[in-house]
């Protein structure tokens, strides 16, 4: 487990990488603009795909560190190992929850190095709307993270691990690349996208990671998001964040229970 | 060593891996150029611009930002897992049997280099040949809309990496930059396969080295508050003109991969000494 507890110090420097890739007018910084950032922030809607994806940065170290949290088992000694295992099933719940917490734990990491940074570099602001989304965001984050992680965890065990990494980030740029064919309503001095188009962008899965998208009932939380000036609420990430993850999860289990260990170690393979 | 080199060269072009990243690179371009045909369909010839501003690997094409954040991780797949897959199916010990210890790592070196560096380039050529027939080489017009040779152009040339090339031959430039582009590639692809000589447990782990690296150049002109430009796709893509994002220095740029390529052939013969057997 140390191994994989050495991962942390990427929450630090990603969280340091991302304070320092907002613009602040001051050195006087409020949660709520940190988590904007931490969550793909800060980017203007029409913005260069390239800025997206770097701003995936503390996604990516993530999913590319527990890629093997899993699949690890399957790599070595595998059929030593399951033998061990009363219940394959039982196994795999328990990975997953371990798997969850290490994923949670990097996200509790990630906010308060970022609070940390904000308050070495200046002055932090505990504002109320950003205090109620640190909650929201812990949830959005990790259940992201951790339903990405499981899928490339159980694709490694079909196709090899590097290429189970690549297919999920591929995955997402995609996702990311969709952004441009929403054209919205420019106007002087605001951008906006259309009822229609608002409706269409919550079927992509990766725009629920942004948190300055989201829209509130509160007005205080209002007026600090809603960027877009659309109905976006976080219930609907909560509910699709928890059907994907929900759905990973029965997916990983079939394949976990199903699949033959006496097959060849993918990490030899190819 | 030739054989040798024959052997790997051989066995990398069989593995799933190369095959997949070809497929990859191989689809993008194709997209890419699928995309050209349909965008330019039914255009006066005189309004479609010249063949190789399209190509995948020019700043305005559809792929170049897919490209550039595939880069990093679509280098490592060709070829710089090859150290780790021959340690860890024995193999190894079949190739330096039969060539010895230095042969090996020599031409697993030069093979790494070889496969990624066509793993690119071979694509890339078949997308200019194919854009070349599709579209007028006697286009005058630019990727940004303007009349070669006009006196906007003149302005924009001076302002494009390699200008003097492009001035030459807009082929060669092209050709020229589809090199810079695979080569890159490459020597980053044999950097990894240097760091692999060590105990690395997943494959996976080898992404990070490079992303890494390319991720904290790219950010390191910005944050330093330095008037250079550090991203390195400012200095493969072709047709890039300069911008805002500080000035480019191409030798510079050429002397960090050169000296990435010593670091790595410095690790291979280092290793190439050790004795297996310690």
């Amino acid at each position: 487990m140390r191994y994989y507890g050495r991962f942390f110090v990427f929450a630090f420097i990603a969280a340091y990488v991302q304070y320092l890739n907002q613009i602040f007018e001051t050195n006087t910084v409020a949660v709520i603009d940190l988590l904007k950032g931490l969550s793909m922030g800060g980017l203007l809607f029409h913005s260069s795909a390239i800025n997206y994806v770097t701003s995936l940065f503390p996604m990516i170290i993530l999913q590319l560190c527990f890629s093997t949290y899993i699949y690890h088992h399957y790599s070595t000694a595998s059929v030593y190992y399951f033998s061990r295992q009363e219940s394959r099933i039982k196994w795999y719940f328990v990975e997953c929850r371990n798997l969850y917490a290490y994923v949670f734990a990097y996200t509790v990491i990630l906010i308060l190095s970022s609070f940390l940074i904000a308050m070495i570099h200046g002055q932090l602001i505990w504002d109320h709307a950003g205090m109620i989304l640190i909650p929201y965001f812990l949830l959005q984050f990790s259940l992201w993270n951790f339903s990405m992680v499981l899928l490339i965890n159980i694709l490694a065990i079909k196709v090899s691990n590097y290429i189970a990494f690549f297919i999920v980030f591929v995955f997402q740029c995609i996702q990311i690349g969709s952004f441009r064919y929403f054209e919205g309503v420019y106007t002087t001095d605001h951008f906006y996208l259309t009822e229609g188009e608002g409706a269409l962008l919550q079927f992509v899965p990766i725009a629920h990671n942004i948190l300055g998208w989201h829209s509130s009932e509160n007005p205080i939380i209002e007026r600090e998001i809603n960027e877009l000036s659309i109905h976006f609420p976080f219930r609907n990430t909560l509910v699709l964040f928890s059907l994907i993850t929900g759905i990973v999860i029965a997916a990983g289990a079939y394949i976990v229970s199903k699949h033959d260990i006496l097959q060849s170690d993918k990490e030899i393979e190819s | 060593m030739l054989n040798q080199l024959r052997v790997q060269i051989s066995a990398i072009s069989q593995r799933k891996s190369y095959q997949f990243s070809f497929l990859v690179v191989f689809m993008l371009c194709m997209y890419n150029y699928l995309l050209n045909l349909q965008q330019f369909n039914g255009f006066e010839v005189t309004n479609i611009p010249h063949p190789t501003a399209l190509l995948s690997y020019s700043a305005t094409s559809h792929v170049a930002n897919y490209l550039v954040q595939l880069f990093p991780f679509l280098l490592v797949i060709p070829a710089a897992f090859t150290y780790m897959t021959d340690d860890k199916t024995k193999s190894i010990y079949l190739h330096q049997i039969r060539g010895g210890r230095r042969n090996y790592y020599a031409s697993l070196a030069l093979a790494v280099f070889i496969m990624t560096f066509l793993c690119f380039f071979i694509p890339f050529m078949l997308e200019l040949l194919l854009s070349l027939i599709a579209f007028p080489t006697d286009s005058i017009i630019t990727d940004a809309g303007e009349q070669y040779y006009s006196q906007a152009w003149e302005l924009r040339v001076n302002n494009y990496l390699y200008g003097n090339i492009l001035g030459m031959s807009k082929i060669a430039y092209a050709v020229f930059h589809a090199v810079i582009y695979s080569a890159t590639a490459a020597i980053l692809a044999l950097l990894l396969t240097a760091i692999s000589t060590f105990r690395i447990h997943f494959k996976v782990m080898l992404f990070l080295p490079v992303y890494l690296l390319l991720f904290f150049t790219n950010q390191a002109g910005e944050q330093l508050n330095t008037p250079v430009n550090s991203k390195y796709y400012n200095y493969i893509y072709a047709y890039i003109p300069s911008s805002h994002e500080g000035t480019r220095y191409p030798l510079a740029f050429f002397i960090i991969l050169i000296v990435l390529l010593l670091i790595s052939l410095s690790v291979s013969y280092l290793r190439s000494r050790e004795d297996s057997l310690v």
